[in-house]
């Protein structure tokens, strides 16, 4: 049944909060005759062996050897920020700005393709310049993979970085996680022919944006939504989708504005995860009208607060006759 | 070599094929085992290995083929359930165990390992090898990692070269 969930749990493809890793080195004995044997390895497994290092030792092999390097540059980049810094880099304002001026290195060096990019200590408040060209790089290199968190906090009033329209237009992207960003004035050439995976956390668009997306994302199966306050309606409109994962952060899902119509049908979706605040009977109705949106959910999540008292049973509204495996994560 | 107790029943007795190592040993294991290679998985299903013929594989000497066959022997229960998901924890915590101790071993056998994984097309094989020699590299500085991986002290100019490199990422040299 949920091939998707077995495939990966979804609750872990969520980027966590920053996670600093500068590996430990793990003790080992120089070959006891020092010689190099390592050299004599074809190529295609010496970049299986680069593929699996974090980017920081990844770029020392590179200064090994000029063969090293042809190495590194022909290896699909995987490159987390947080792997080139390292715990108590994270308070430190130099340590930030040599990380960042890394970063920007090594997406101009690498000709790509770029497997995996994860920018999650990135501050990008004055950087708008090195943003729009890292966006850019991104979209020409073909990224598969991308996490992108502004984690700037100096702005006041909620004022969010504005979202690189390049970053769009990255059609290679398989997976994308946003966080913190304000959309763009929508253009036509948004392109996700491949996308499969989309979250969103914390950022604002206009509820046309989020349409449109979709529109242009004719593979997704899974999308990820944390809001805070748009958009204020979410329609969902995909062949494709197979599970939604919905959280609450600032303002309750209204649910009386959930209309149960043939647009607003989504019968791909089988698995929904949703995270709520019931305060009242009236909320709990709201919610079965919502359900009845995914006539064909098999997989249905429910965290609730647990200081909510409990305001009623929900008796799921699936006339469906397969098994509804009803977990609720938080009670 | 001694074959386990087989747990496949499908066939009865499980079927033996002999390998053949490069310096002419050979090597007695259940198809079933020798079938982790995607190379040999072919032979094998034509028919070849059984009887007095045995499969020449002049690539890989006796030591390194008698610790591929261990690492297969090892893993076959496993792959046969399609990469085991109706494994227990305590099964998979055994493979690591495993896996762990198997590749404890002096470099040059890891790239003999290596080299013969890749010639024999077993995926999981060189993947762990991979690993291994990756985490060999890990956290150290170009100088460590130079010593660990036996290359020879840099000339001035490759040093100077691998200078103006980490000062490029606006890393210091050592």
């Amino acid at each position: 049944m949920d091939a998707l969930l077995e495939e990966e749990d979804i609750s872990t493809w969520l980027p966590a909060a920053t996670t600093t890793s500068l590996t430990s080195a793990v003790a080992e004995a120089a070959p006891a005759d020092g010689v190099d044997r390592i050299s004599s390895l074809p190529d295609n497994l010496l970049r299986n062996i680069v593929s699996r290092l974090p980017v920081r030792d990844g770029v020392l092999t590179a200064v090994l050897a000029s063969r090293w390097y042809s190495l590194w540059l022909s290896t699909p980049l995987v490159l987390r920020d947080s792997d080139l810094l390292l715990a108590s880099d994270l308070d430190d304002e130099v340590a930030l700005a040599v990380g960042f001026a890394a970063v920007g290195c090594i997406l101009a060096d690498h000709p790509g393709p770029f497997r995996k990019i994860q920018l999650t200590c990135c501050e990008f408040g004055t950087r708008e310049r090195e943003l729009e060209e890292w966006a850019r790089l991104l979209a020409a290199k073909g990224v598969q993979d991308l996490v992108l968190l502004d984690v700037d906090d100096s702005t006041k009033d909620d004022v969010l970085q504005r979202l690189p329209k390049d970053i769009l237009r990255c059609a290679s992207l398989q997976r994308l996680f946003l966080g913190y960003w304000s959309f763009p004035a929508m253009s036509t050439d948004v392109a996700f022919p491949h996308l499969k995976k989309l979250g969103m956390q914390n950022t604002s668009m206009r509820d046309e944006d989020l349409d449109h997306i979709l529109a242009c994302s004719p593979v997704l199966q899974i999308l990820a939504l944390k809001l805070s306050k748009s958009p204020e309606r979410i329609r969902l409109r995909s062949k494709s989708l197979q599970c939604m994962v919905l959280w609450t952060a600032t303002h309750p899902v209204d649910y009386a504005k959930t209309k149960t119509s043939p647009n607003s049908i989504v019968p791909s979706v089988k698995i929904l995860a949703l995270k709520a605040n019931f305060s009242s009977v009236n909320d709990v109705k709201m919610l079965l009208s919502y359900l009845r949106c995914f006539p064909n959910v098999e997989m249905l999540h429910i965290e609730l607060p647990l200081d909510v008292p409990t305001v009623g049973t929900l008796a799921l509204p699936m006339e469906s006759p397969t098994t509804v495996a009803f977990s609720v994560l938080v009670i | 070599m001694a074959a386990p107790e087989s747990g496949d029943g499908n066939n009865g007795a499980a079927r033996m094929v002999t390998l053949i190592s490069s310096d002419n040993t050979r090597f007695e294991v259940e198809a079933a085992a020798a079938s982790l290679s995607q190379t040999l998985q072919l032979t094998i299903l034509d028919g070849g290995g059984g009887g007095g013929d045995g499969i020449p594989l002049p690539n890989v000497d006796s030591a390194t083929l008698s610790k591929v066959l261990e690492y297969c022997i090892k893993h076959a229960p496993a792959a046969a359930n399609g990469g085991a998901p109706n494994a227990t924890a305590v099964d998979r915590a055994e493979l690591e165990r495993f896996d762990n101790e198997f590749v404890n071993i002096d470099q040059s056998v890891l790239y003999s390992l290596i080299m013969a994984a890749h010639n024999l097309e077993i995926e999981g094989l060189q993947s762990l090898v991979a690993k291994k020699v990756a985490d060999m590299i890990k956290g150290k500085s170009p100088m460590e990692i130079r010593r660990t991986l036996g290359f020879p002290d840099p000339t001035p100019e490759e040093q100077a070269e691998m200078n103006a490199h980490m000062l490029e990422y606006g890393w210091a040299y050592e």
